[in-house]
C-alpha cells in the first residue's frame, strides 16, 4: 500500500488510517484511559470498543456497529451510575449552609418572601446543584486539563463542529444523553465523567483525518 | 419611518434604563472605595489642585500610581468632572457609567453594520441584553478607566469595520484605536495585536494600490496620535505591565497560554462561575453572563465556524480571538477585567444565536420566552450585584477606610500608624478620603519618584503623611511612641496586647458586624519602661 500526494480528492479515509489515528490520540492524547487500565481493566476494555465502535459508526453509518455502540454506551451509562456518589452532589456543606443563612439576612424585610425563593427553597437549590453539575460537564477545562492532553483541546473544539454539522442523529443524541445524564450525576465520579470521553476523542478523531483529507493523502 | 420612530423610541428607553441601573446608588455600591478607584481619583483631585501627580511629576504621560504606569487618559478626563461634580467616588463611576451608556448605542450601530442577524428584532434584543449583561453593569459603575477604554476601542472596530468596504474610514479607525492606547493597558497591547490580525486577513480588502495613500495618511495621523507614547516608549515606565512569562520552557508558556485560552473561552467560566483570583471582580452566583445565554451562545458558536469565510463573520471571528491574547499573555492568573474587550463580540455571538432560535420560533413564544428571560435575567442581577455584592464584597473592595479617615479627622492630634502587612497599598485610600493637601504630600514623599520617574523606581511600602504612617508594624519602636496604632484582626495578637501594654480604644466594623479595624492606644511609660 503506497500513499502519495495527489491531485484533490475526496476519497474518504481509509480504516487503517482511522485505527492509526486512534492509537495515536489513546497513546499521546488521553492518559486517562492508562491510568483506568490499571485500576479497573473492564471498564477500561468497554470505553476502548465504544470508542473503536463510536468512531466507525460515524464515519461508515453501519447498522450493525451503530447497534454495537448503543451496548457498550449503555455498559459506560451503567458503570458511571455504579461509580459516581451523585447524592452528595444534592447536599449542602457547613460552608453553604451557613452561607445561605447569612444570604437570607441580606435582603430587605420586605423581600423575605423572594429570598426564601432564591436562597432557600428546595426546588431552587435543586436547580441550582443541577445548573452547576451542568456547567461542569461542558467545561473544556475539566476534559483537557484531567483526562486529555491540553494540546488536543483545539483539536477537539475544531472536531465537535464537524461533529454537530455532521447532522448525525445517532451521535448527536447519544452525546444529548450523555450531557444529560451526567447533569443529573455530577462529573466528580471515581473515573471522572467518562461517559463524554468516547465523544471527545470522536470529535479529535473527525478533525485529525479532515486534517490528513485537506492534506490530500489517500491510499493507493 | 414609522420603523425608525420605533427604533429611536426603544433605543431610547434601553439606553435611559440602563443610565438607571448604571447609576442607580452609584456612590454606595460597590461599598468601600477599591484602591484602583482611589489611586486614579487622588491623582486626579491632585492634578486638579496642582497639575502635579502625587509625586509632584508634573501632567505625565504615564502616572506611575503604585507602579504600574497607567496611561494617562482616565485621569484627565476626570478632571473637568471633578471640578463640576467634587471629589466623591460617585464622579469616577459616573465616567465608567457614561461610557458604558454610550457603548450601548456603539454596539448597536456595529451590528447594524456587521449585518450577521437575519431578523431585524435580533438586533434590539441583541443590544437589549447587551445593556443589562452583568460584565457591562459591573464595569459601568468602576471609578477607573477599563469601561471608557473599552468604548473607545469599540468606536475605533467600527471604523475598521466600516473600512473593508470604504477604506476611508482607516484615517479614523486607526487613530481612534491608537488613542484607546492612552487610556487602559489592555487597549495598549491589544491596538498591536488587532492591527497585525486585521492587516493578514483583509490584506486583499485594504492593502490595495487605490488605498495607499490613505494608509499612508491613518499611519501619519495615528503616529502623530502617538508622539507622547513614542516619547517615553524606550523608558521601563512604558513596559511596566508587559509582564514576561517566565518560565522557562517554550512548552511550559504554549501550556499556560492554551490553558488561558480555554479558561477565557469556558462556557463555565463565562455563564457560571467566574475563575478570577481576584475577590474584587467577583459578583455572588453571577459570572459575567446569565446563565441562559450559554444556548444561544454555544448556537452562535457554531455559526460562526459555518460562516467564517463571509467578511462580516470572518471581522468578528478576528475580534473574537484577539480580544483574549493580551489577558492571555500577561500572566499566569485569570483576570476577568484584562478580557473585557471580549464582552463585546461575545454578545455579538449570543445574539446570531438569538436570531437562529426567534427565526425558528412563532412570534407570540418569542415574545414570552423574552419576557421570561428578561425579567429572570433583571432579578439576578438585582439579588447578585444590588443585595449580595455589597455585603459579601465589600472588604474586597476596601470597606473601611472612610470611617478611618473620619476617626483620624475627629483625632487629628493623635499619631497614627496603619498596618498595611496585607494591602501595602492602602495609603491612597487614607490620602484619598482626608483630602490630604496634595502639595504637602508631593514634598513628603521622597523625590527619587519625581526624579526618575519613568525610570520605574522599586516602591517601598512605607509612607508617611501628616499624622499618619502606613507601613508595617515595628515593635521594637512602635509600642514606645504615643500613639493609636491600627490594624486588621491579624496585625496584632492577644499576646502582643498584653506584651505591649496596649488599650483597644475603638473598631470599625463592616455591616454584618464583623470588625475590620482595631483601633490601640500605646502606654509608652509602661511599656518602654518594663523594657
Amino acid at each position: 500500500m503506497k500513499y502519495e500526494l495527489a491531485p484533490y480528492s475526496k476519497k474518504i479515509i481509509s480504516p487503517r488510517v482511522t485505527l492509526a489515528v486512534l492509537a495515536v490520540i489513546f497513546l499521546f492524547f488521553n492518559p486517562w484511559l492508562a491510568a483506568t487500565f490499571n485500576q479497573n481493566k473492564f471498564l477500561a476494555l468497554v470505553y476502548l470498543a465504544a470508542v473503536v465502535t463510536l468512531v466507525f459508526a460515524y464515519l461508515n453509518d453501519s447498522k450493525f456497529v451503530k447497534t454495537l455502540f448503543i451496548l457498550l454506551f449503555c455498559t459506560l451509562v451503567f458503570f458511571q451510575f455504579k461509580t459516581t456518589d451523585y447524592a452528595n452532589e444534592y447536599k449542602l456543606t457547613p460552608h453553604e449552609a451557613n452561607l445561605q443563612i447569612a444570604r437570607m439576612n441580606s435582603y430587605p424585610p420586605s423581600l423575605a418572601r423572594v429570598a426564601y425563593v432564591l436562597e432557600v427553597k428546595k426546588e431552587t437549590q435543586l436547580l441550582y446543584a443541577l445548573q452547576a453539575n451542568f456547567f461542569s460537564t461542558i467545561d473544556l477545562n475539566l476534559y483537557f486539563l484531567s483526562y486529555f492532553a491540553l494540546v488536543s483541546a483545539p483539536l477537539g473544539i475544531v472536531g465537535l463542529y464537524f461533529v454537530l454539522g455532521s447532522g448525525k442523529k445517532f451521535v448527536l443524541r447519544t452525546l444529548a444523553i450523555a450531557v444529560i445524564i451526567l447533569t443529573f450525576l455530577g462529573v466528580n465520579g471515581t473515573y471522572g465523567p467518562f461517559l463524554l470521553f468516547p465523544f471527545i476523542v470522536l470529535a479529535i478523531v473527525v478533525c485529525l483525518t479532515k486534517l490528513l483529507e485537506k492534506m490530500r493523502w489517500y491510499e493507493n | 419611518m414609522r420603523i425608525k420612530l420605533f427604533t429611536f423610541l426603544a433605543l431610547g428607553v434601553i439606553l435611559l434604563g440602563s443610565f438607571y441601573i448604571y447609576t442607580y446608588k452609584l456612590n454606595d455600591i460597590p461599598k468601600g472605595f477599591y484602591v484602583d478607584e482611589a489611586t486614579v481619583a487622588y491623582n486626579a483631585y491632585s492634578i486638579l489642585q496642582t497639575g502635579k501627580d502625587e509625586y509632584g511629576k508634573s501632567y505625565p504621560i504615564l502616572f506611575r500610581l503604585f507602579g504600574s504606569y497607567t496611561p494617562p487618559g482616565f485621569i484627565y478626563l476626570a478632571v473637568p468632572f471633578i471640578y463640576s461634580l467634587g471629589e466623591e467616588p460617585f464622579t469616577f463611576r459616573l465616567i465608567s457609567a457614561l461610557s458604558a451608556v454610550v457603548s450601548i448605542f456603539v454596539f448597536y450601530v456595529f451590528i447594524k453594520k456587521l449585518k450577521l442577524y437575519k431578523l431585524s428584532l435580533s438586533y434590539m434584543l441583541a443590544t437589549i441584553f447587551y445593556a443589562i449583561t452583568p460584565w457591562l453593569v459591573f464595569n459601568a459603575r468602576l471609578g477607573y478607566e477599563v469601561t471608557l477604554a473599552f468604548l473607545v476601542f469599540n468606536i475605533g472596530l467600527y471604523f475598521m469595520c466600516v473600512a473593508l468596504s470604504k477604506p476611508k474610514n482607516l484615517l479614523w479607525g486607526l487613530p481612534i484605536l491608537s488613542l484607546s492606547a492612552y487610556i487602559a493597558h489592555t487597549q495598549r497591547y491589544l491596538f498591536g495585536v488587532f492591527l497585525l490580525f486585521y492587516f493578514l486577513l483583509f490584506r486583499k480588502q485594504i492593502l490595495r494600490s487605490q488605498n495607499l495613500r490613505i494608509l499612508v495618511y491613518a499611519l501619519l495621523i495615528t503616529l502623530v496620535v502617538q508622539i507622547p507614547n513614542l516619547l517615553v516608549f524606550s523608558t521601563p515606565a512604558f513596559w511596566a505591565k508587559a509582564t514576561v512569562l517566565t518560565d522557562k520552557s517554550l512548552y511550559q508558556i504554549s501550556h499556560n497560554v492554551l490553558l488561558q485560552f480555554l479558561t477565557y473561552y469556558s462556557p463555565k467560566s463565562l455563564f457560571y462561575i467566574l475563575p478570577d483570583i481576584d475577590l474584587q471582580h467577583q459578583l455572588p452566583e453571577l459570572s459575567v453572563m446569565y446563565n441562559w445565554m450559554v444556548v444561544p451562545f454555544l448556537v452562535g458558536v457554531y455559526l460562526l465556524f459555518k460562516n467564517g469565510k463571509k467578511i462580516n463573520f470572518k471581522f468578528l471571528t478576528l475580534i473574537f480571538i484577539t480580544a483574549v491574547i493580551p489577558a492571555a499573555l500577561s500572566g499566569y492568573f485569570i483576570s476577568i477585567q484584562r478580557a473585557l474587550p471580549l464582552l463585546f463580540p461575545l454578545v455579538v455571538v449570543i445574539g446570531l444565536g438569538m436570531d437562529e432560535i426567534a427565526r425558528r420560533l412563532p412570534r407570540i413564544i418569542l415574545l414570552g420566552i423574552v419576557i421570561l428571560v428578561f425579567s429572570y435575567s433583571l432579578v439576578i442581577l438585582y439579588k447578585s450585584y444590588f443585595i449580595l455584592f455589597p455585603k459579601e464584597q465589600a472588604l474586597a473592595w476596601n470597606y473601611g477606610y472612610r470611617q478611618l479617615a473620619e476617626y483620624i479627622t475627629t483625632h487629628a492630634d493623635s499619631h497614627f500608624t496603619i498596618d498595611n502587612t496585607r494591602n501595602p497599598r492602602s495609603y491612597i485610600e487614607l490620602l484619598y478620603f482626608l483630602r490630604y493637601p496634595p502639595e504637602m504630600y508631593q514634598t513628603e514623599v521622597a523625590s527619587v519618584y519625581r526624579q526618575m520617574y519613568y525610570q520605574a523606581p522599586p516602591t517601598v511600602d512605607e509612607y508617611h503623611f501628616g499624622n499618619v504612617e502606613v507601613r508595617r508594624l515595628d515593635w521594637a519602636k512602635d509600642s514606645c511612641a504615643r500613639q493609636i496604632i491600627v490594624g486588621d484582626n491579624l496585625s496584632v495578637s492577644e499576646s502582643q496586647i498584653k506584651e505591649h501594654n496596649l488599650a483597644e480604644i475603638d473598631r470599625i466594623d463592616d455591616m454584618d458586624g464583623n470588625t475590620i479595624f482595631r483601633l490601640f492606644k500605646t502606654n509608652p511609660a509602661k511599656d518602654c519602661l518594663i523594657q
